[in-house]
């Protein structure tokens, strides 16, 4: 789906990783790790275009179509319902606003459907930015530390999305401190090291 | 589909603008202030009020959208929108052209139609109120489009604001002077159809240019 040759990348003088390669395939999970400043998030913005490559290259196998992205800045305004914000998000993706609606219940947000994002708390807030995961059909999913403040129930349910994402062939990159359970293999990928 | 998601991004401005309606209040209320204080400190002499209304509606209206161009693109910087836009796959221009668009129409609006009672205090009548109108409805939106590129190349810089006046204000000059050059010119009763026309042509260039360069900026801000 996806590989990386060579890649490198240096912020404020300092490089923080280089000759970087490895291949992304269809139905594998790569888990990002390594201490904090090691550069998980930049590889990850990288590999969702945010920033560009300094060293080395990407190449998609295919069309290169556009990821999943879900960073630590979640994209959910504060001022915007829950549903404003996940309908948003899915007009985006050419999804109808029923997906949203559906998606906010599968994370226990449903009763919070019609609060403004800027009175929840960080954890529901962070579930509103996941709940994409339930309609999207993006081949690849770049997730930045998506378990941080999240409950169990919702860690579970977001492990049961990344098990379908796999077995339907798509593809997860992402970057956690957090152990998954035993039902998620995956390769890992240490920065710093 | 590309229909759809220029109406999402539309609709979701518009509601992000009423729920922060304090913020849209700012400029209106610098604009009224100015014009409610100029006459009060300039004197009861009419035929010099009426000589500077034009320039005075003009420039006022012009740093009052200026006023409105800091907080356009931060919420969606700190909030991670711009990189949902990034990485969505949507052409940036398209999202930066409907964006654009909405913030044309919720900073222009409530100035243009405050704009001819604020001209009848300061003695403007007659033919020169439907001309400063049309020229704020050219204008405007040229004001808040330049004034939108601005913000975002300036975006995340500490004390962008400074900055994004000097980027700005030179290219609101075009603006300034054939906006209230029309005005002058329906007063003096000379027709005001050139200067008119120089500014429709002014909309345009801005309509076609500034969603590319504003997907350029935003762009850059996430490096």
């Amino acid at each position: 789906m996806l590989e990386a040759r060579g890649l490198g990348c240096a912020r404020g003088g300092r490089a923080l990783f280089e000759n970087l390669s490895f291949a992304v395939k269809a139905g594998q999970l790569w888990l990002v790790r390594g201490a904090n400043g090691s550069g998980k998030t930049s590889l990850l913005r990288i590999l969702a275009g945010l920033l560009p490559a300094e060293e080395g290259e990407l190449v998609w196998s295919g069309e290169r179509e556009p990821p999943l992205w879900v960073g630590h800045r979640v994209a959910v305004s504060a001022d915007l319902t829950a549903r404003e914000n996940l309908e948003f998000m899915a007009a985006l993706e050419g999804d109808d606003a029923g997906a949203a609606v559906a998606a906010l219940e599968a994370v226990g947000l449903g009763g919070f459907s019609e609060t403004r994002a800027g009175r929840l708390s960080e954890g529901q807030v962070r579930r509103i930015a996941l709940a994409r995961l339930a309609f999207s059909a993006r081949p690849l999913w770049l997730l930045d530390e998506p378990l941080t403040s999240l409950d169990e129930t919702s860690t579970r349910w977001f492990e049961a999305q990344l098990l379908r994402q796999l077995e339907r062939g798509g593809a997860v990159v992402m970057a956690t401190h957090r152990e998954l359970s035993d039902s998620l293999q995956g390769w890992t990928l240490r920065l710093g090291a | 589909m590309m229909g759809r998601i220029f109406a999402a991004v539309f609709r979701r401005e518009v509601r992000l603008a009423w729920r922060r309606r304090g913020q849209l209040l700012q400029p209106l209320m610098f604009y009224a202030l100015v014009m409610l204080l100029f006459p009060l400190g300039a004197g009861a002499d009419l035929a010099l009020l009426g000589q500077a209304a034009p320039s005075l509606l003009w420039v006022a209206a012009l740093l009052a959208v200026l006023l409105a161009q800091g907080p356009l693109f931060s919420a969606d910087l700190e909030e991670g929108g711009i990189e949902l836009w990034v990485t969505s796959g949507v052409s940036l221009s398209w999202l930066a052209l409907a964006k654009l668009i909405a913030h044309a129409m919720i900073v222009s609006l409530p100035l243009i139609l405050v704009s001819p009672i604020l001209a009848g205090w300061l003695g403007v009548s007659g033919e020169a109120l439907g001309v400063l109108a049309i020229s704020m409805a050219l204008g405007m939106p040229v004001l808040c489009w330049v004034g939108a590129l601005g913000a975002a190349l300036t975006l995340g810089l500490p004390r962008g604001g400074i900055l994004l006046a000097l980027i700005v204000l030179p290219l609101y000059i075009p603006v300034l002077m054939f906006g209230a050059g029309a005005v002058h010119a329906a007063m003096e009763g000379r027709p005001a159809g050139g200067a008119l026309v120089l500014l429709a042509g002014l909309l345009c260039l801005g309509a076609s240019l500034a969603p590319l360069a504003t997907a350029a900026a935003l762009r850059i801000s996430q490096e």
